[in-house]
């Protein structure tokens, strides 16, 4: 592995991407979609941005790839300014995922995602290798799916072969324009689960459009959130929730129900110490089971408390309807500080 | 009827095969110039109203005289016909080419641009398998169109059937015209058929179904 690519290891990490004063203003808009915004992404990690429809983050995401191209200001991508590199060279390196997916209908699965390294001149051996392993580690089997057409998939399965397909010629970054939001709930759910796995497995850098709160904030190692034109707040997700930077994130934060807060937060983080004696019809759930799964076991088991067990499935603490009541600010502070 | 055919069946063929000429001759001539002209109206939408409009125009114009007006500067003979003939088919491909392309999902394009092709693999990888389709209907309502306004062009001297009917009128002889008829008839329907075909598997491979 490359040195600085750890997070939190004592590495330094490398910027991988770097907005300088970047704006844009499409022809005729009256105000700018992305204003003076300045940015440093690390090398590694997971990068989810949260606005509106019309807050500029799709367009902050789409300069980087130049399928748009900035107004004023540069941006580097591996120390480069993007502009003095020819656009398709840019663009191998860059994986791009939308939310309509976009998978050819006239090609296979395998040849969907064989493309670019066809146009690079792979040889065949390595690309039946290489598809494989993509269609493996989005959880379709290559026997079944190779072979298949778009159309003969759900929506889910086409949009797993749209990440298979992005990272066909193993890019350094991942850019996703909402990639799930045309999906339904549980796979929605199964592929951001999926999404997180392959993100710790491969170390890309990711990039990722999302205007749904709980998406960023179980996704995004930090978020920027945007708001006309500009970056309200990068931050990771708790400083997020608990030191909101402004009003309008601070609104953005509140006015999603209680759920939403729940489902970002993990067991452990709102356990405390065991009391009393253990029933033997007591629930268990993980540490890393989420507050809101907690919240729906103690409301549906019939329960008083759910005991929270570690790795080596040895309890380690409970947890009950008094500790997921969060009435304001200070309350939020005790449950996961 | 039978006597004229047993007797001049190579006649016949020839000015068949005179027919077939001149139809895909001008088939593939108006091809080179609908082609670009339709993909490139796809980039400048503020053309196309302009150049649709002076296609419909030649469109209307009366084959007669289109061809008279043509000897002037062409002649007699294949020359004016075809150069009439591929100005007639002008409306019907570069529209259907410009709507070929205009018919493919834009996020298509957006997902082939964002992974690197470049536009020479988005057009031939990408963009004219998923037009074709549509191109080739244009191509075979003008084939259709060809051959029976081709029919006329013998009046210029540009032989095929069209020479069986303008005879068989002025030699008040009925079975020339039925047998040109029958012939011009049926080329038009064999023509339809095969290229309805074509474009019926080339719509299946778009789709991904074949």
């Amino acid at each position: 592995m490359k040195p600085g690519t750890f997070k939190g290891g004592g590495f330094v990490s490398n910027i991988i991407i770097q907005f300088d004063k970047v704006s844009k203003t499409f022809p005729k808009a009256s105000k700018p979609s992305v204003y003076e915004t300045s940015l440093s992404i690390e090398e590694g990690s997971f990068i989810t941005i949260l606005g509106t429809s019309g807050s500029g983050k799709t367009t902050l995401l789409k300069m980087i790839n130049r399928i748009h191209e900035p107004s004023s200001g540069k941006i580097f991508v591996q120390g480069e300014d993007i502009t003095k590199v020819p656009v398709t060279q840019l663009r191998r390196k860059i994986g791009y995922v939308i939310q309509q997916i976009g998978l050819f209908p006239h090609m296979t699965v395998k040849e969907n995602i064989a493309t670019v390294p066809r146009i690079l001149k792979w040889d065949g051996e390595k690309i039946n290798e290489r598809v494989d392993f993509l269609l493996r580690l989005v959880h379709l089997p290559p026997e079944d799916f190779r072979d298949r057409y778009p159309r003969q998939l759900s929506g889910g399965q086409q949009q797993r072969v749209g990440i298979a397909r992005a990272m066909a010629s193993d890019p350094d970054i991942l850019l996703m324009d909402e990639p799930f939001g045309a999906i339904d709930a549980i796979t929605r759910s199964s592929l951001q689960d999926e999404l997180l796995a392959i993100q710790k497995k491969m170390r890309k850098t990711i990039l990722f459009v999302t205007h749904d709160i709980e998406e960023a904030l179980k996704l995004g190692d930090k978020i920027i959130v945007m708001n006309e034109g500009k970056v309200q707040q990068f931050d990771t997700p708790i400083n997020i929730l608990m030191n909101p930077a402004n009003e309008f994130v601070s609104q953005l934060v509140k006015s999603d129900d209680v759920f939403q807060l729940l489902s970002f937060l993990n067991a452990e983080k709102a356990m405390v110490p065991l009391q009393g004696e253990m029933h033997e019809k007591s629930v268990e759930v993980s540490t890393e089971t989420n507050l809101k799964t907690v919240l729906s076991l103690l409301l549906k088991k019939d329960i008083d408390n759910v005991v929270v067990v570690d790795n080596q499935n040895k309890p380690v603490g409970q947890i009950g309807l008094d500790q997921l009541k969060i009435k304001d600010q200070d309350s939020l502070y005790s449950v996961s500080r | 009827m039978v006597n004229y055919i047993t007797n001049y069946y190579d006649t016949i063929l020839a000015l068949f095969l005179d027919h077939l000429r001149l139809t895909f001759g001008t088939l593939a001539i108006a091809l080179l110039f609908a082609l670009p002209v339709g993909y490139l109206l796809t980039r400048w939408k503020s053309l196309s109203v302009l150049v649709l409009s002076i296609l419909g125009i030649i469109y209307v114009i009366p084959s007669m005289a289109f061809f008279a007006l043509l000897i002037p500067f062409l002649g007699l003979g294949m020359k004016p016909a075809i150069f009439a003939l591929v100005a007639y088919s002008q409306l019907i491909l570069v529209r259907n080419v410009m709507v070929g392309f205009q018919s493919i999902d834009q996020a298509i394009i957006e997902a082939g641009k964002g992974m690197g092709l470049n536009w020479f693999h988005l057009f031939w990888k990408i963009e004219l398998p998923l037009a074709l389709p549509i191109i080739l209907g244009g191509v075979r309502i003008a084939a259709v169109a060809i051959i029976g306004i081709g029919t006329i062009a013998a009046w210029i001297n540009a032989g095929g059937l069209g020479v069986l009917l303008f005879e068989g009128l002025y030699q008040n002889s009925t079975h020339k015209i039925i047998i040109g008829t029958i012939l011009v008839s049926t080329l038009a329907l064999i023509t339809n058929y095969i290229l309805l075909r074509l474009e019926n598997r080339l719509a299946l491979k778009a789709k991904g179904q074949l």
